[in-house]
């Protein structure tokens, strides 16, 4: 069998660097790139014997760690597709991804798969000690393009998936190791989720530079001041995170606490980065140069920044810059970004509506419409001006307010529900949800929020939910979102 | 030193301030379990605390089993002033 191109290009770092650390985690539990490509034969092996085809996908419901990663690099290798899914997420969104991804196979936890996924499951057989490998008979047909398929928030109201083709994969690793290279002398701390697009460089590009890659898992990363530590006792050299991550390390990391002398590289994406923040991070982590990247799931990064120059006195976010090398970007009338070329995603699973919506192909080259508005500054960089719909943007996460109304209204007590965003007093985004209830009927904010977890993961559960006895309307009878936002302030 | 109380005041003003949703809760009301309290304004507490009392907390002592509840917080704090 052909090796997969990227599982191919680790497996050259292993005669290279054998041993090399590859992968580290939390507890030091760790593997070198030649006990990596070891572990992803040994689980290759195991994946054809129970039958896994190029383009079939496979779900992956497992936390982060080295049997994890080695896992996913089988399934490239396999040629299937690496569907990662949060094992935190509640049930009933795993179930409901389940459902709506259908996967040919599913590798998991034992513990965290729903027992409604094994009675569905026509066959299972034990994979290893921990985990368990179910297979479904299902009758979709594969594709034999995509690496990758990444759920993210709905505008439908569910979570939908992104497919991400072989090339898209491709290309954005090849962008990368040319303009934000690794090398085997890196420590790489991976900090976002495999669910998430931001671990594509961590995984797909750290590994293929011969980089030592430390996987942090979401409790820790939620801990600030473990975090700091951690980067600075293990001479982490290069981070990819969101401002939000970033900006915790500076106000609650106790950053001032450490040396930092290998830091040498930044980048951040997912959200704008407060400057006086970025900049205290550049007080501290001096030698490092800082990315600022840019771009949804559908395409990843497709813009790309330098912040080169400490400006104390600039208050305005850095422009999110200029189009990667390859790619093209058009920006309508209405003020939107269009990226055009090999980043981009194939579309939606199973929503050729939305694709249409979204997607279009013009001259061979296959676009997407990203929903962000963008200026362009005197040096031609863009710079990120908000969103054309409801879409909100929060600690690196994208949330569909429909998503949460919609859990909500799963809830008895509750009539009508609708969200907004609002700024606290030290300017972050939070999400207040305003409901209005069933007649004589009532229901504390604490209960629904703990409610609202059978549903949603934490990061999309309001911080406000407010009790109305009816939502203010627009001349045209629709909810008056502006005069729901007028109602919340800090103050209340 | 600060006493008992004190703690107790500052840590409930802490929460009415910055979870206005948690205005009418019990001291032993849980608060990071039940998502009324995320990380950040957890991050923020310990801040605060720390600058109130003169504590440090350890990076490893910045977990649910410290910051749950009022009370939870009020002892750890306590123990931290001995």
């Amino acid at each position: 069998m052909i090796s997969h191109p990227l599982v191919g290009k680790i497996s050259s770092i292993a005669y290279q660097f054998p041993d090399s650390p590859a992968l580290i985690e939390n507890d030091g539990s760790s593997l070198t790139y030649r006990e990596l490509q070891v572990r992803v034969s040994e689980i290759v092996e195991s994946l054809q014997l129970a039958g896994v085809c190029p383009g079939q996908r496979v779900a992956l419901l497992q936390n982060k760690s080295c049997l994890h990663i080695a896992t996913l690099l089988a399934v490239a290798e396999c040629r299937a597709i690496i569907v990662p899914i949060d094992p935190q997420a509640p049930l009933h969104r795993i179930e409901y991804l389940l459902g709506d991804l259908q996967p040919h196979f599913l590798i998991a936890e034992s513990k965290r798969v729903p027992a409604s996924v094994i009675e569905s499951a026509k066959q299972n057989s034990h994979f290893t000690d921990s985990y368990s490998l179910l297979q479904f008979h299902t009758s979709a047909i594969a594709n034999s393009d995509l690496a990758y398929i990444l759920y993210t928030s709905g505008s439908t109201g569910m979570p939908k998936g992104v497919c991400i083709s072989h090339e898209a994969l491709d290309a954005f690793v090849n962008w990368s190791t040319t303009t934000v290279p690794l090398s085997n002398s890196d420590r790489v701390a991976s900090i976002a989720s495999t669910h998430f697009d931001l671990s594509l460089y961590d995984i797909f590009v750290a590994l293929s530079c011969g980089a030592a890659l430390y996987l942090f898992d979401s409790e820790i990363v939620k801990n600030a001041r473990m975090m700091t530590k951690m980067l600075s006792e293990n001479k982490i050299t290069s981070i990819y995170a969101t401002p939000s991550f970033l900006s915790a390390i500076v106000l609650y990391g106790k950053i001032e606490k450490y040396q930092w002398t290998v830091m040498r590289q930044v980048l951040f994406a997912g959200e704008v980065f407060a400057t006086k923040h970025l900049h205290a991070l550049m007080g501290t982590w001096r030698e490092a140069r800082y990315y600022n990247l840019y771009g949804p799931t559908e395409t990843n990064v497709c813009v790309w920044y330098e912040v080169v120059t400490k400006e104390n006195e600039r208050t305005a976010p850095y422009p999110i810059g200029k189009i990667c090398e390859g790619l093209h970007f058009q920006v309508d009338a209405s003020g939107e970004l269009l990226i055009g070329g090999k980043h981009v995603a194939s579309g939606y699973l199973n929503s050729a509506e939305l694709t249409e919506d979204k997607f279009f192909t013009l001259e061979g080259i296959r676009w997407f419409k990203t929903g962000d508005k963008v200026t362009q500054d005197n040096q031609g960089n863009l710079v990120y001006a908000g969103r054309i719909d409801r879409m909100i943007k929060r600690r690196g996460y994208r949330i569909e307010p429909i998503e949460i109304e919609n859990a909500l209204l799963h809830h008895s007590v509750i009539r009508e529900s609708a969200v907004t965003t609002f700024a606290n007093e030290e300017g972050e985004i939070q999400i207040a949800a305003f409901i209005v209830m069933q007649k004589d009927k009532s229901e504390s904010a604490a209960s629904l929020k703990t409610f609202l977890l059978k549903y949603l993961p934490d990061y999309m559960v309001p911080d406000r939910i407010i009790e109305m006895s009816e939502f203010p309307k627009t001349s045209s009878g629709k909810t008056d979102y502006k005069m729901l936002r007028e109602k919340i302030s800090p103050d209340i | 030193m600060a006493t008992e109380q004190d703690v107790r005041t500052a840590v409930r003003s802490f929460i009415t301030t910055n979870i206005p949703d948690a205005l009418i809760l019990a001291d032993d009301a849980k608060l990071i379990s039940t998502r009324l309290m995320d990380s950040i304004v957890a991050l923020k507490l310990v801040n605060y605390l720390e600058e109130s009392f003169k504590i440090e907390f350890e990076a490893h002592e910045v977990v649910q089993e410290n910051l749950d509840s009022i009370d939870i917080i009020v002892s750890f704090v306590q123990s931290k002033m001995k």
